[in-house]
């Protein structure tokens, strides 16, 4: 029973980080996580032993997810852009945050599959296997998920207007 | 080494640190032989450091929650904690609303969003008046730029530019001063060839926050039209960019201004 804490302890910032990414927004991610290890403290007699804790963890996180979060953060909402946590000291750092609240949308435009795998597998720490596990598809279908989702987002960021040098359009006109 | 020993779910596992010291050095052997697979990878590689930078790990310790024992017996405190959190969260909203999201309370509601809600709504209002309006939407013309913007700016206390939006296919209609709970603010309006109108509201900031950007919906007040709004802020002025054009196409108007203007 220690050691089942102990592990689930162990899995906590992985589990926060893809609740993070999924609903985009830290108090709903520290919500999602609690629920999701206050229902594997109860039903840890549940758990196969053999298996490795964290895939049936996430599992655990994305049913969850899929219930009770994913249409709320569908909403519009504010999202400030000072959680996309990247210190805008300069012009090239606010380019920078611009590029990747491009990112941040075009991930949004995943479609939920796509988005759900990508995010898994970049910040999960979750081998292909685990993440084919925690999502309940076959390798196969998860890989090409996978494929789709970086195909997709590099297409989206080829769209993105080039970079221009701001005082080069401000005063263009003239 | 053939190429075909090689295939996209390696190159995905090589991107993703899946797999060994072995397969990675025959993974890297094809890809100095395959300029192409590792321009692939490279942009592969970079999305992922965009997801990482996106969604940083906690800065807080997540701490496990309490459960009921087997036997039933009640770890107490944990749901009653809970149930008052939830209520001084919601006093702290009603509060929030009913002082117009003073300063103090920030760190309670997490965020200025009261605020930014107010100046946007004005945006927004000032918008749906001014837009609306075929005789007069401006008091200065866009032929009169340089003297509009020489005004407005001194209104402001501050360096204004209108941008050019020629290239998304807006011409500068013109402008005018309004008020706003903020002081005096500008707003810029554009046109395109099917008469879509957006406007540009900027006022100075309050204090120094660094930039944030965002989005919101809101409807004319009869209900008849909805406009989407962006707004972001620097050191100096608040911007919000208005209009009844669809999210993408203001999204890319509020991008270009963003650019323009930073």
């Amino acid at each position: 029973m220690k050691q089942f804490q102990t592990q689930l302890q162990a899995c906590l910032p992985d589990l926060w980080r893809y609740a993070f990414a999924l609903c985009r927004d830290r108090t709903l991610a520290d919500d999602l996580v609690q629920d999701c290890a206050e229902r594997a403290l109860r039903k840890q007699a549940l758990w196969q032993q053999e298996g490795a804790l964290k895939p049936w963890l996430m599992k655990l996180l994305l049913n969850l997810y899929r219930n009770q979060i994913r249409h709320q953060s569908r909403r519009p909402r504010l999202v400030a852009m000072e959680d996309l946590t990247v210190e805008p000291a300069a012009i090239e750092a606010l380019e920078g945050k611009l590029a990747l609240a491009q990112t941040a949308r075009a991930i949004q435009e995943l479609p939920d599959d796509q988005r759900e795998v990508l995010l898994m597998v970049v910040l999960g720490g979750v081998s292909y296997k685990q993440a084919a596990e925690a999502l309940d598809v076959p390798m196969g279908t998860l890989m090409s998920r996978l494929g789709r989702a970086r195909a997709k987002l590099r297409e989206r960021m080829a769209d993105t207007p080039q970079k221009q040098t701001p005082q080069k359009q401000k005063r263009g006109r003239r | 080494m053939s190429k075909s020993d090689i295939d996209e779910a390696q190159l995905h596992a090589y991107v993703d640190g899946q797999l060994d010291a072995a397969e990675c050095d025959r993974v890297e052997a094809f890809l100095a032989e395959n300029p192409e697979a590792a321009a692939l990878v490279a942009e592969w590689a970079a999305q992922n450091a965009a997801i990482q930078a996106l969604f940083p790990a906690a800065d807080h310790a997540i701490s496990l929650p309490f459960v009921e024992d087997r036997d039933g017996a009640h770890q107490g405190w944990h749901v009653p904690l809970r149930a008052l959190a939830a209520s001084v969260a919601i006093l702290a909203v009603g509060v929030a609303l009913g002082w117009g999201g003073h300063q103090v309370l920030r760190p309670i509601t997490a965020s200025s969003d009261v605020v930014v809600a107010g100046l946007v709504d004005q945006a927004i209002a000032a918008h749906v008046v001014f837009a609306s309006d075929t005789v007069r939407p401006v008091e200065i013309g866009g032929q009169d730029e340089a003297q509009l913007i020489k005004w407005l700016s001194n209104r402001l206390g501050q360096k204004l530019t209108a941008p050019d939006l020629r290239v998304q296919g807006y011409e500068l209609v013109g402008g005018r001063l309004l008020s706003s709970s903020s002081g005096p603010a500008a707003q810029f309006m554009y046109e395109n060839d099917a008469g879509t109108r957006i406007t540009v509201f900027a006022s100075r900031s309050q204090g120094s926050r660094m930039a944030e950007f965002s989005y919101q919906r809101g409807t004319f007040a009869d209900g008849s039209k909805e406009v989407g709004s962006f707004y972001w802020q620097d050191e100096d002025l608040q911007y919000a960019v208005v209009g009844d054009a669809p999210r993408e196409d203001l999204n890319q108007l509020a991008v270009a201004i963003y650019r323009a203007l930073s």
